[in-house]
């Protein structure tokens, strides 16, 4: 048990250095784990072309969203406020954060910043980061003499 | 007990509890009083008004969310943080909640339910009628 949890740390640790293959890191979201989970959680698909960036982000202003990248960097940075319509209601029970937030992770690639997409759908960010044509590999052709 | 213990071992081991699509979330959430409200605020995201459903039994309010798991043609998993599952929660009202004035609406993943609040039913006094 101590091994096991002693494993997730070192994959929290390790992130964001990559995007790598961690099908099973959703066990970081679980309790008991040993580092905080990061917020917001984010879960990331990859592809020849680029990558799909998917947010779970209840109740935000797409307004107070922002999303900028650079190279290989994506930056999701925001805030969040309480929709109670008083300044200060009488709370029975408070579970939900409000406030800023801002996470940073890196792919294995350059965006092509030009190219990036971004819809907010119930509650959940999905930003598709296409790679940048300048990364891709080319291919070349050997000529005979 | 030996032998259910050792047939509930054999099905997690085969995967059976894979067999099931999602997990099962307990929502966070916020929950606070008005002069006339009491008002639940819960974060359900990737849930839409065609998801949800709230259900009073009794004095038992009982919130279900579900979600679709994603899936992106040609994009496989890379990193994975959270999995798509499934919403509920209970909560008990108290005799100070109207019944008929429950409201629920959904925004952004975010369901809000509103509870009219209403007067304590009065202590009625019992006529003792002599025989």
């Amino acid at each position: 048990m101590l091994a096991r949890s002693f494993y997730r740390y070192n994959r929290a640790q390790a992130w964001p250095q990559s995007v790598q293959s961690r099908r099973f890191a959703g066990a970081l979201a679980t309790p008991g784990m040993r580092t905080a989970p990061r917020f917001p959680a984010l879960n990331v698909w990859t592809s020849e072309d680029g990558a799909i960036a998917s947010v779970r982000l209840p109740g935000v202003n797409t307004d107070d969203l922002d999303i900028s990248i650079k190279d290989d960097r994506v930056t999701i940075a925001g805030s969040h406020s309480p929709e109670n319509g008083q300044n200060e209601p009488n709370y029975l029970r408070r579970e939900l954060r409000y406030g800023n937030f801002s996470r940073t992770f890196q792919l294995p690639f350059s965006v092509g910043a030009d190219k990036v997409e971004a819809t907010y759908e119930n509650g959940i960010l999905k930003i598709y980061l296409p790679q940048a044509e300048a990364d891709k590999p080319r291919k070349i052709a050997v000529k005979s003499a | 007990m030996a032998n259910n213990q050792q047939e509930l071992q054999e099905k997690t081991e085969n995967g059976l509890t894979s067999a099931q699509p999602n997990k099962l979330y307990v929502p966070d959430v916020d929950v606070f009083e008005t002069d006339e409200n009491i008002v639940i605020l819960a974060a359900m995201p990737g849930v839409s008004e065609n998801s949800v459903d709230v259900t009073l039994d009794k004095n038992i309010l009982r919130i279900d969310g579900s979600v679709e798991a994603s899936h992106f043609d040609g994009y496989s998993p890379a990193y994975v943080e959270y999995e798509a599952g499934h919403y509920r929660r209970s909560f008990t009202l108290s005799d100070r909640i109207d019944r008929d004035k429950i409201e629920a609406s959904v925004h952004n993943g975010m369901l809000s339910l509103t509870l009219a609040k209403t007067d304590l039913p009065q202590a009625r006094k019992i006529e003792i009628q002599a025989v």
